[in-house]
């Protein structure tokens, strides 16, 4: 029942956005025409896979989000990383690694089994306990040097997997790129990593706990993560990553 | 006997054409010319050591304002890789619409740092930062032009570092276009001795950027399937990435690499994505114009020409871009060099025809400096993508021995292969000839 109001609250603050934007319409100016003009262009494209055709009807929104994100990632996020790398030694940044990721084989395991990959739920489960013992609560990924390869799945995927469309395009604060789907899923897995609460962090009034581990959390996912916002030197960027994300997101969810 | 010592005989008299690089010397794995474009050298065929590059980037601050579309521009970044110790220089310069940081420029870095050297690496003038940024006119694609800004930066980017290196001597380098900037940059240092520019190394030059141009224009067009003059770039993508993903399951663990798409080739030659030949050739198509599209919007813009923009047109920053995104991947770089660059350049030198701008924006210009100067050397491909008929016999007829011609590698594929990058450490090492 807390995972769904957990995702519901997600949804919920999202319609909100939505509306904020979707209602900020100004009058059209007009202009000379220029030398070269594309009527046809300004059709929907005949391509059914053109690059700009994403189903995208929240694109006002999603556009000042992208830039928001931009934004935040430029004066907060990168600073607070480069500060990061600056004071942890590489052994010990791998370490933090290896020990989120180790948590989050519990979502991995889940979106497994639901998905019904007996094999892959196996491996998964092997990887969590041997990374969590000889690991050392995982901050060494033994797993991985044995040949137990992790198996990525997130609730996105599986729901994908169970035949739901991806939904609109939806940049998500913070987050990045996503879909209407992948956003529930990622609602979902977030909702069912607080549930399981391996950290135990339920226990006592542990906010402070839950913060800074969700903080060092979040930079370390954002250290695995190269990209950089504006320096693929397109003007075209939003069009061209929202749909390298559909391309992306089909493929994972096929596999 | 007698005849074994013939044989002997034959071969000791073909040793020195031996010594020339034929395909059975030189082994860079890749044989098609688009295939070597696209996957470039895998891994196990390149000299970049996994050792750490210090690399730091720094940024100079714009010439001007940006419109607000713009906003996420805020100055021209480059990076540098800098020795402890006394060490000679090299300005490494990027090649069309690449920036600092691409994958070429950051393997040339790698391995001349580890050479020794003090590396700076300069985004290309067509580089959108640098369009932006750092170019006087906003509008690149001329060569003596864009030149000067390059050599600007270098003075801009050498003056944020020097107090904590000890420079020996420098050196000039670059691929693709940064070549042919790379040579009319030792041109304007001949003249204004900022430098003293000892060696430029050129690696896959073209001889006039505007042939090579035509030559890429034609790709997207010839290679990828149109309809109503259109290219169905999008399902020319659609099926390249489906299939290459179907083609390849990784071994779990493998990630999307540098690897992928060697393995890719290599696992499923004969049936795979690239046994279509013109899967790579339209995917060198396709990423040429995506550069050029973004040229045209940007200096349309910069320079308000009214071309796919209407004149005055000020963008929003969250304003949507999908027409513009669309029409200027319909632009030809051939259109934008005849219907913007060229009467651009027209107003600012009245005298010169366009001919004569086509001219200057190629080594035909610089000729006699090319000859004269002993420390000059150019790297290229028998199998080279860029150049038009007869411009590979100019080059050899005009360096005589101050060019490499390697048989395979097509256009920058062997830049970092292990023979490639030996030639080059070798080149930018040995002494100064007189």
């Amino acid at each position: 029942m807390n995972i769904l109001s957990g995702s519901c609250r997600v949804l919920y603050v999202m319609a909100l956005l939505l509306c904020m934007t979707g209602c900020a319409t100004e009058p059209a100016q007009t202009y000379s025409e220029p030398q070269r003009v594309f009527p046809e262009l300004k059709k929907p494209p005949s391509d059914p896979h053109a690059v700009v055709n994403v189903y995208d009807p929240l694109e006002p929104f999603n556009r000042s989000m992208y830039n928001f994100n931009a934004r935040f990632d430029r004066y907060v996020f990168l600073p607070v990383l480069r500060g990061y790398e600056f004071i942890t030694p590489d052994i010990a940044q791998t370490g933090v690694t290896n020990f989120f990721n180790n948590l989050r084989e519990v979502n991995n395991l889940i979106n497994n089994v639901l998905q019904g990959e007996v094999i892959d739920s196996s491996v998964t489960f092997g990887r969590f306990l041997i990374n969590s013992t000889v690991g050392v609560l995982g901050v060494w990924d033994p797993a991985t040097k044995m040949g137990l390869f992790v198996r990525e799945e997130d609730f996105g995927q599986t729901l994908g997997k169970w035949g739901v469309g991806s939904g609109p395009y939806l940049v998500l604060p913070l987050f990045g790129p996503s879909s209407v789907r992948d956003a529930s899923g990622l609602a979902f897995d977030y909702a069912s990593n607080y549930q399981v609460d391996l950290l135990d962090l339920d226990d006592a009034n542990r906010d402070a706990v839950r913060f800074s581990v969700t903080a060092l959390q979040s930079i370390d996912e954002r250290q695995a993560n190269k990209f950089r916002y504006y320096e693929t030197g397109s003007p075209f960027e939003y069009e061209l990553i929202r749909y390298m994300y559909t391309q992306m997101r089909d493929i994972e969810v096929e596999k | 006997m007698q005849k074994s010592i013939s044989l002997l005989l034959g071969l000791l008299l073909s040793a020195s054409a031996w010594s020339a690089l034929t395909p059975d010397n030189y082994h860079y794995p890749i044989d098609d010319k688009y295939d070597a474009t696209v996957i470039g050298t895998p891994p196990e065929f390149s000299a970049v050591v996994s050792k750490k590059t210090p690399v730091k980037v720094h940024t100079i601050k714009s010439i001007g304002n940006v419109p607000d579309l713009f906003w996420y521009d805020d100055g021209l970044q480059f990076s540098t890789a800098l020795q402890k110790h006394k060490a000679p220089l090299v300005f490494n310069i990027a090649g069309t619409g690449a920036a600092y940081d691409s994958a070429k420029m950051i393997k040339v870095q790698a391995i001349l740092y580890h050479a020794g050297f003090h590396v700076i690496n300069i985004s290309s003038p067509t580089y959108l930062d640098f369009l932006l940024a750092a170019s006087t006119s906003h509008m690149p694609g001329y060569a003596p032009d864009d030149a000067k800004d390059i050599y600007r930066v270098m003075q801009q980017a050498y003056d944020m570092v020097k107090d904590n290196i000890e420079v020996s001597e420098f050196h000039i380098t670059g691929y693709s276009l940064g070549a042919l900037h790379s040579a009319f940059i030792a041109n304007i240092d001949k003249r204004e001795k900022k430098f003293n520019l000892q060696k430029v190394y050129m690696i896959n030059p073209p001889v006039s950027l505007y042939n090579s141009v035509v030559v890429l224009d034609r790709l997207a067009y010839v290679d990828i399937p149109s309809v109503n003059g259109v290219p169905q770039a999008g399902t020319f993508l659609d099926h390249v990435i489906k299939k290459l993903a179907k083609d390849y399951q990784p071994k779990r663990g493998v990630h999307l690499d540098d690897d992928f798409l060697y393995h890719a080739y290599k696992e499923n030659r004969g049936e795979g994505v690239f046994s279509d030949k013109h899967t790579a050739a339209g995917l060198i198509g396709f990423s040429f114009r995506l550069s050029s599209g973004a040229i045209v919007f940007a200096s349309d813009v910069m320079n308000n020409v009214g071309y796919i923009v209407p004149k005055g047109k000020i963008f929003k920053r969250n304003e949507n871009l999908d027409y513009y995104a669309r029409a200027s991947m319909m632009v030809t770089f051939q259109e934008y060099v005849d219907d913007m660059l060229i009467p651009m350049l027209q107003k600012k030198y009245p005298n010169y025809t366009s001919q004569d701008i086509i001219r200057n924006t190629s080594l035909h210009a610089i000729e006699d400096f090319m000859v004269s100067n002993p420390n000059i050397h150019i790297a290229t491909n028998r199998d080279e993508v860029i150049l038009a008929d007869g411009e590979l016999a100019y080059m050899e007829s005009v360096m005589g021995d101050k060019i490499t011609v390697y048989p395979t590698g097509g256009h920058c594929g062997n830049i970092d292969y292990t023979v490639n990058a030996r030639d080059m450490v070798a080149f930018l090492k040995g002494g100064v000839a007189q």
